[in-house]
């Protein structure tokens, strides 16, 4: 008996498997146009990777944006009661969750007994989001892996005073031609995300631990910038892209818990 | 008189609902007709005394109530870009801008509008009690059609207590309305015609309210999209018969109702309260809620705006305070929050959903104080929805639907482990 988790997100689709021994089978792919169409494709690639071909999961929890598009699934539910649940069981002691999604931002507030408190999301403007260092790191001619490493070299930070993606390319391109060190350019941009980030996280006190999700929590810049202006720990689990997965998968894996 | 047999509407729980619709259709062609027929029209505000005008035989039209109508049928944001593109700011309150496009706008694009649209006004009654942005709106009405204005100032309530110089300062403008309206219809107002329809509005007022008081029953006998459906007497005909004939059908429908332990919905496991104006372009975010076991039992916008009793053995003064206290746009914090804590003991909420709307900014007023408040005093969760009640523009039915689902999920989550933890202490 096998569950199955499904993130169906605008930038990605995440798929966890979890199987009858509570081993942790994951993919990742592009969402591309049509988002049902890759989560059927990417669960299949899945269940090859745990030897479970052609033997369709006992129970699919889909959550994300395109949750209710998945029709393949028995569930869906929303991402703040997944990652929330995902990142409890990666790290139990978690009380605030900040994800930093390929458009969009949530933090998620939680107990001291680990239920969710309050959450605020930032849907409205992508300018804090993975896509905003897409667009930079395409600009800068880096993968999004070398962003982070980049700017670990800084020694400087230029500020940039643009709010708006679009715009904030314009004037990293100017940056550029007037000869400013790359790193110093990078660590700028990430200024940028880690002050909306944590403008939204800070309207309410953050508990520790924090931790951070999201393929942005794999830029090691970003999160030595938020350990940096917060002044205590950031943990950001192996893998942060899967959490909002991994809990649907958990929850898949309640509903079939039979007494 | 409809049979008994007569299908409830799909959505809706309540035969007396049905006439709703009607209602509205009769109103407007009674404006239109009234127009035709050189009956003079007005263009009033809400919470402006509506009722005076009933007894001066001058009919009341509502620009902002017709904008919800508007953004119900999806038509609100083309007139916004009308009116954005006459210099008006995207800033300014989407009821304005709607109407704004209409009073701007080419009148061979109007002649398809709901109901034939409003008739142009030929007086203006206006106050401040809302906003002040109604002023400058209606003042801009006024300088475009060349027409008589009165604008009614009033304090704002910060206590409990109705302030006695609020109290006079509003009476006496209470007074001038109705010099102002003897001067224009050339009519004195008679007192017998001034008792009746104070009468009548406090009549159709404590309907409303026992209709209010019902829905704290558990469960909750009627939901808030069909309720919103249903408010539209309240806010336009107070003062006459409509509203009494109407709320007093629907009141005793919700009292079997409620005799029987008939609720909204079958299952019911969340109650919500809603503050703000519903965003009218996307009224199903009120009624999806109910698919998952959730329904909202009481809103600040049908409570505490229109509705307040009148003293009929000191109809003037007590007239004057109603149109001024328990209304929650002129209410200050400490008001807010007493309301605030009264109802959500009185209706047994679970949660509260703010909207955060753009468009009323003194409606908006201190909700995430109201929203700590809630947290730290009561152990009641909240969230924000931000968007706009006539505006669609920038906002996402999608990502409204998550964050409201995403709050369901937690209130089952903490309801839950209550009842765990009460078994738990039981043994």
């Amino acid at each position: 008996m096998h569950v199955v988790g499904i993130d169906a997100g605008s930038n990605s689709v995440k798929i966890v498997l979890i199987d009858e021994e509570g081993r942790v089978f994951f993919q990742i792919v592009r969402t591309g146009s049509n988002s049902v169409k890759a989560a059927r494709e990417l669960l299949d690639k899945v269940l090859i990777d745990a030897n479970l071909a052609d033997c369709w999961p006992s129970y699919i929890v889909s959550t994300g944006y395109g949750r209710n598009y998945i029709d393949f699934s028995n569930k869906s539910v929303t991402e703040i009661s997944c990652h929330a649940k995902g990142v409890r069981h990666v790290i139990p002691e978690v009380r605030t969750l900040i994800d930093i999604g390929g458009q969009d931002n949530k933090v998620i507030y939680l107990d001291a007994e680990g239920n969710v408190q309050d959450f605020l999301m930032n849907d409205k403007c992508a300018a804090g989001t993975g896509r905003f260092l897409e667009v930079i790191a395409e600009a800068l001619n880096l993968s999004l892996e070398q962003m982070g490493e980049e700017s670990l070299k800084a020694l400087g930070e230029v500020s940039i005073s643009s709010t708006c993606t679009v715009f904030a390319e314009s004037e990293v391109v100017s940056h550029v031609a007037r000869g400013e060190k790359l790193a110093d350019i990078v660590a700028g941009i990430h200024r940028s995300i880690v002050r909306r980030v944590l403008g939204m996280a800070q309207r309410r006190s953050i508990i520790v631990p924090l931790v951070v999700t999201g393929g942005v929590g794999k830029n090691r810049g970003v999160i030595q910038m938020i350990q940096n202006e917060l002044g205590f720990e950031v943990m950001v689990p192996k893998e942060p892209q899967i959490t909002g997965a991994l809990g649907a998968a958990l929850i898949a894996s309640e509903q079939v818990i039979t007494i | 008189m409809a049979s008994d047999t007569k299908k409830i509407k799909k959505g809706r729980v309540l035969q007396a609902s049905n006439k709703a619709p009607q209602i509205l259709k009769d109103y407007w062609e009674k404006l239109h007709k009234a127009k035709s027929e050189g009956k003079k029209i007005a263009w009033v505000s809400g919470n402006a005394p509506a009722e005076l005008l009933w007894a001066f035989d001058v009919l009341p039209a509502y620009p902002e109530n017709y904008a919800a109508v508007l953004a119900a049928a999806k038509l609100s944001g083309e007139l916004c870009n009308i009116a954005e593109k006459e210099g008006f700011s995207r800033d300014l309150c989407s009821y304005a801008r709607t109407n704004l496009g209409i009073v701007f706008g080419e009148k061979s694009s109007l002649k398809d509008l709901p109901f034939g649209g409003l008739p142009e006004p030929d007086i203006l009654v206006t106050t401040r009690i809302p906003c002040l942005t109604q002023v400058k709106w209606w003042e801009v009405i006024r300088d475009r059609y060349q027409i008589p204005m009165f604008s009614l100032d009033a304090p704002f309530s910060t206590t409990v207590e109705t302030s006695q110089s609020g109290l006079e300062y509003v009476y006496e403008q209470i007074l001038d309305l109705i010099h102002f309206l003897e001067d224009f219809t050339g009519r004195k107002l008679e007192e017998e015609v001034f008792s009746e329809t104070m009468r009548l509005s406090d009549k159709g007022s404590g309907l409303w309210n026992e209709i209010m008081d019902l829905r704290a029953n558990i469960p909750c006998p009627v939901g808030s999209r069909e309720m919103c459906g249903n408010v539209f007497p309240l806010v336009s005909c107070l003062g006459t018969q409509v509203p009494v004939d109407f709320y007093t059908d629907l009141r005793d429908e919700l009292r079997d109702r409620v005799d029987k332990g008939l609720g909204a919905i079958e299952n019911e496991q969340v109650r919500l309260m809603l503050d703000n104006i519903p965003y009218w372009h996307h009224l199903s975010l009120l009624s999806d809620v109910e698919k998952h076991g959730a329904v909202f039992v009481f809103e600040t916008y049908l409570r505490y705006v229109w509705g307040g009793r009148i003293n009929l053995q000191d109809p003037y003064r007590s007239y004057a305070e109603k149109v001024f206290t328990e209304v929650w746009l002129n209410s200050g914090l400490d008001l807010r929050k007493s309301m605030l804590r009264e109802n959500v003991k009185k209706y047994a909420i679970d949660g509260v959903v703010f909207l955060s709307n753009r468009s009323c900014k003194r409606f908006s007023l201190w909700q995430l104080e109201l929203k700590a408040f809630l947290e730290k005093e009561l152990d009641i969760p909240s969230i924000l929805i931000e968007g706009d009640m006539a505006d669609p523009g920038g906002y996402s039915q999608e990502q409204a639907t998550t964050r409201m689902e995403a709050f369901l999920e937690m209130i089952k989550k903490k309801k839950e482990k209550t009842k765990e933890l009460r078994g738990i202490a039981k043994i």
